[in-house]
């Protein structure tokens, strides 16, 4: 037998499953021209895995991209190896974005079934007031 | 007493069950929310026939009970198959059904209510 709590319950777990993804696509972004130092890797982008059921979602973990990095010619590149390249990491700004925008409008979803919840619990205790 | 059970019987009754089935549509609703982005989950609702169904109870004709459906379809490359603009307007359909049963539960008392106190 489910109830409102945990429709408010699940709706919580999905918040903050998409906060978290929302926080891991900014420390993308903001590694977006991070340069591999001293031999080094650069960054590697970061996702996150998530594991859902009938009774919300939880984060599985984060997993790293095996992609490779972008190695750029740039000899002038205090940075650069032996033969002139500097590898940048594997983030893909554009693609940043559009997830962005997908967990973004994922938490908005998930705040206005929170509201809807609300409302009905709001509503369920009007019947007491005769 | 045949009276009061009669007073307190099956409208209220009905009303409950129909109330407890929204509750259950909302609560699956909000997880498939939650579940947008989680590859290869499957969208769960309830049938539709809520209202309906305590009314066949009570004519004796045989009524379904709240019922669980997967649908297995899929949309995506990922095999979700959640489709948040259908979710939520779902949603929005199930809290207002929700607060035309409280409306009507609420008017059910005020009225017994007005009945025993006969003004």
């Amino acid at each position: 037998m489910s109830s409102l709590n945990d429709a408010m319950r699940i709706s919580a777990s999905g918040l903050s499953t998409e906060r978290f993804r929302l926080d891991v696509i900014s420390s993308n972004i903001a590694n977006a021209n991070s340069v591999g130092v001293n031999g080094q890797d650069p960054y590697r982008r970061r996702d996150v895995s998530v594991i859902g059921g009938p009774d919300g979602v939880k984060i599985g973990g984060v997993v790293e991209d095996q992609s490779p990095f972008r190695v750029v010619h740039e000899p002038g590149n205090p940075n650069a190896d032996a033969q002139g390249n500097v590898s940048y990491s594997n983030v893909e700004p554009v693609q940043e974005m559009v997830n962005m925008m997908g967990a973004s409008r994922a938490y908005e979803a998930n705040v206005a079934a929170f509201n809807s919840a609300k409302g009905m619990i709001n509503s369920a205790l009007t019947i007491g007031k005769v | 007493m045949r009276i009061i059970d009669n007073l307190f019987g099956p409208a209220v009754d009905n009303y409950g069950k129909a109330m407890s089935r929204a509750t259950l549509r909302q609560s699956l609703l909000t997880n498939n929310l939650a579940n947008v982005n989680t590859p290869g989950y499957k969208r769960r609702d309830v049938s539709f026939d809520m209202t309906l169904s305590g009314e066949q109870k009570k004519l004796g004709l045989p009524g379904r009970d709240s019922e669980i459906t997967t649908d297995n379809s899929s949309i995506r490359v990922d095999g979700n198959n959640v489709d948040m603009e259908t979710e939520v307007m779902g949603l929005a359909e199930t809290e207002t059904r929700y607060n035309a049963l409280t409306e009507m539960t609420s008017n059910y008392f005020g009225d017994l209510k007005s009945v025993i106190k006969g003004s």
